[in-house]
């Protein structure tokens, strides 16, 4: 009787286990059915011509009722309500295509989307990184190519903010918005104190030194957020000396590396900033950091402007921004711009051409203004004279129109692999705010690690 | 009656069988059958989720032999292991402790028993976001207490040096599991006969001689018991160090133990410390060994120890 209990008790775990198997085989079955659709789908789109386009478009207004949802890693909810403020916006005008915003938490989005892009039960419209990080995902094959005839407007993106969510010369991702990172300042303390918005990188040490002098925190730090130290601080500081777009080209392409001066420099400029930091700068994490200028305990902060509104509505002092100042006065000031997402469009999505409606809307000075409108902060990508209230965001939009962006040097190429430029950063810049590493041992600490797997520098 | 009573255990057995079969299929069928895909997905590499191309032990040589590979390995299995010791002296000695304390009798003592177990009520998340704050320089009450206390030249930065970070996690998990260790004991020490406490104290032993000589041998059934928990739940744990420090395990993968490791290698983007599910699964596998090599190590240990 006991043997016999046994047999049953392995009969029944094998058909367990053949249950699972035969449950990955309609999968296998599913994907090829969503592989012929597609191949529908695509002779279809061939047959598309200009003046059914043009009719598409007229008749844009008038479609079939359909909702179609979209992600983000944005899940506060100031930013849910901005964007289902913005969608109102867009109903005023397409009132049939229903937009869902489902955003998931910051820590988990690219683990979340990746994994449901390959399950096929991601959202029609997901929201993607530059360069590296989204390189992954438009390479998986998981989204669809968005050309200039399914979206007009994707004309109107000049290639350097289409690059970054583009791979062999197809784009996937619809430039949604911009960040600069610079350096934010209490406009009321420095009317206190009688300081300027400094020109060089001495006038700004001489601004930090007068700060310290009158009892406040000078510019506080978050290093315990290790995403800031190599994202925020090291390029905020250092885009300056390598000359931004240029230097990032040559250290890229290998013709520079990070023991070249200009980054060492970066290095160097970051030291020198290290004794007008918060005492608890190394263990304080950005948010942290961020209390202190919020409560008008430290006089500047080095950050993004995603900070515009969300914030500083806590702060009772005036805000102003400007840009960490060059060396001399004279020289060409450079800025860090972050292309901050864009939006890609699911390839098995069943609702692609509201999607792409979405999308095109989205992409007008229109949409933009709209956007500021409603309450978002962020650098409009399309140039245009805007209409806004938010006094720092058209102070932030001017100092970014006088400056020659860039972005961030480590971001493209040298984050394809474990060890990235990023991490080997954030060791550098711990080890250096510790006392640990020379500027010189911390830009050699990059060179060797990317060393390890990274062409050129082999 | 034998034949009575053989019909009677039959009877029995079927019951128990039939009664278990849901547990047993749920249980094959969540926990068996990925463990088994886990450790074959180790012999594979490529993108995604399903990794498609076969490479044999590759991964397991890579990740004891290739840079970073071993590296991050090698931290996290050291910093697992410590991370486990502190933990499990720490509740040991304090939760055997409180035990002794909360199983004598005075006014309020079911109240205290009582609150012991609160903090494990308390989601993970939530007290590692508690401790961030208490051991925060800026407005933490640990920092404002050494302070008090005049021993200001003890403040550090706690979760951002990497020579205290891990071990102010193993404070908050400690304190977070600390309800599950007393009352283990607890049971324990309550299920000490009277009688021979009784005895025990007619003989003349008291307080410390009685704890010594009659409760601490009694316990260490229950130690090996709180020691295999606490390496089973150290060495697969995750969420307090994502609470505090985030998947990077900082400051510089100074709190990366295993559980960390394993999700950031299997899910995270390349420029983020990713290394696909193929080396991810390998990681998994990899702790699996270790924890069953752990819990055999330990059944052994204290068998010898009680044995003596």
């Amino acid at each position: 009787m006991k043997k016999s209990l046994l047999w049953l008790t392995i009969t029944i775990m094998c058909v367990a286990l053949i249950s699972t198997f035969a449950l990955a085989g309609c999968k296998t079955e599913a994907e090829e059915i969503a592989e012929e659709v597609e191949e529908e789908a695509e002779e279809v789109e061939e047959e598309t011509t200009e003046e059914v386009e043009e009719e598409a478009e007229e008749e844009a207004v008038e479609m079939e009722p359909v909702t179609i949802t979209m992600t983000t890693w944005h899940a506060e909810e100031n930013f849910v309500n901005l964007w289902n403020a913005l969608i109102s916006v867009f109903n005023e005008t397409y009132p049939d295509i229903t937009v869902e915003y489902d955003p998931a938490s910051f820590e988990v989005y690219d683990d979340v989307t990746f994994s449901n892009l390959e399950l096929g039960t991601a959202h029609d419209i997901v929201y993607l990184r530059p360069f590296d990080l989204g390189r992954q995902v438009y390479e998986a094959g998981f989204l669809h190519e968005l050309t200039v005839d399914e979206m007009p407007n994707l004309a109107n993106f000049p290639e350097a903010n289409t690059g970054p969510f583009s791979s062999n010369g197809v784009i996937y991702g619809s430039p949604d918005r911009g960040y600069s990172q610079g350096v934010y300042y209490n406009k009321d303390m420095f009317n206190e104190y009688d300081l300027e918005v400094p020109e060089t990188w001495d006038e700004f040490i001489d601004v930090l030194d007068a700060l310290k002098n009158n009892g406040k925190i000078p510019s506080s730090l978050g290093g315990g957020t290790g995403a800031y130290l190599d994202q925020i601080y090291y390029n905020t500081v250092g885009v300056n000396l390598w000359k931004g777009e240029e230097g990032k080209a040559k250290v890229i392409s290998g013709e520079m590396r990070f023991t070249d001066d200009p980054f060492v420099k970066a290095f160097e400029a970051f030291e020198e900033l290290m004794p007008y930091f918060n005492e608890d700068f190394v263990g304080a994490d950005a948010f942290a950091a961020f209390d202190y200028f919020e409560f008008g305990e430290a006089g500047t902060i080095i950050d993004g402007t995603w900070n515009n509104g969300r914030r500083l509505e806590n702060s009772d002092f005036e805000v102003g921004y400007f840009t960490v100042p060059p060396q001399n006065a004279g020289d060409e000031i450079y800025n860090v711009f972050i292309n901050g997402g864009a939006l890609g469009i699911n390839k098995n999505s069943e609702n692609i051409e509201a999607a792409l409606v979405f999308l095109n809307w989205l992409a007008t000075i229109e949409a933009y203004q709209a956007r500021m409108d409603v309450g978002f902060a962020d650098i409009p990508i399309l140039a245009a004279d805007y209409d806004t209230e938010n006094d720092l965001l058209a102070e932030v939009v001017t100092v970014v129109g006088e400056s020659t962006i860039s972005a961030c040097v480590h971001r493209d190429r040298l984050g394809a692999q474990d060890p990235s430029a990023a991490t080997l950063m954030r060791e550098a810049l711990l080890n250096l705010l510790s006392g640990d590493f020379t500027a010189e041992e911390a830009a050699k600490h990059i060179d060797d690690g990317l060393a390890k797997w990274y062409e050129p520098y082999q | 009656m034998n034949i009575i009573n053989n019909i009677k255990k039959r009877k029995i057995r079927y019951f128990l069988f039939w009664f278990s079969l849901p547990a047993i299929i749920l249980y094959a069928g969540f926990m068996v059958i990925p463990i088994i895909s886990s450790f074959g997905y180790s012999f594979f590499t490529g993108a995604g989720l399903t990794p498609d191309k076969f490479v044999g032990f590759e991964n397991y040589i890579k990740i004891f032999t290739e840079f970073p590979y071993k590296d991050r390995f090698i931290n996290a299995l050291g910093n697992n292991f410590l991370y486990y010791l502190v933990i499990t002296v720490l509740q040991t000695i304090g939760g055997l402790t409180v035990a002794i304390l909360v199983t004598r009798k005075f006014k309020g003592v079911k109240f205290f028993r009582r609150i012991t177990y609160l903090p494990t009520t308390i989601a993970i998340l939530v007290t590692g976001y508690l401790f961030k704050m208490l051991f925060s320089q800026r407005i933490g009450v640990i920092d404002k207490f050494l302070e008090m206390l005049h021993l200001g030249s003890f403040i550090r930065p706690w979760f951002g040096d990497p020579d205290t970070a891990l071990y102010s996690i193993a404070i908050a998990a400690t304190w977070q599991w600390m309800g599950i260790v007393i009352l283990l004991f607890a049971t324990g020490i309550d299920s000490i006969s009277e009688d021979v406490l009784e005895a025990a104290s007619i003989d003349g032993a008291s307080g410390w001689s009685l704890t010594r000589h009659i409760i601490l041998p009694l316990m260490v059934p229950v130690m090996r018991i709180v020691f295999m928990l606490s390496f089973i739940g150290n060495f697969t744990g995750f969420d307090m160090v994502f609470a505090v420090e985030g998947i990077d395990a900082g400051p510089n993968f100074s709190t990366d133990i295993l559980g960390t490791l394993f999700y950031r290698s299997s899910f995270s983007a390349p420029s983020l410390g990713g290394w696909g599910i193929g080396m991810g699964s390998t990681v998994a596998s990899l702790s699996f060994l270790i924890i069953g090599i752990g819990l055999v190590m330990i059944i052994f240990i204290f068998k010898r120890f009680e044995k003596e």
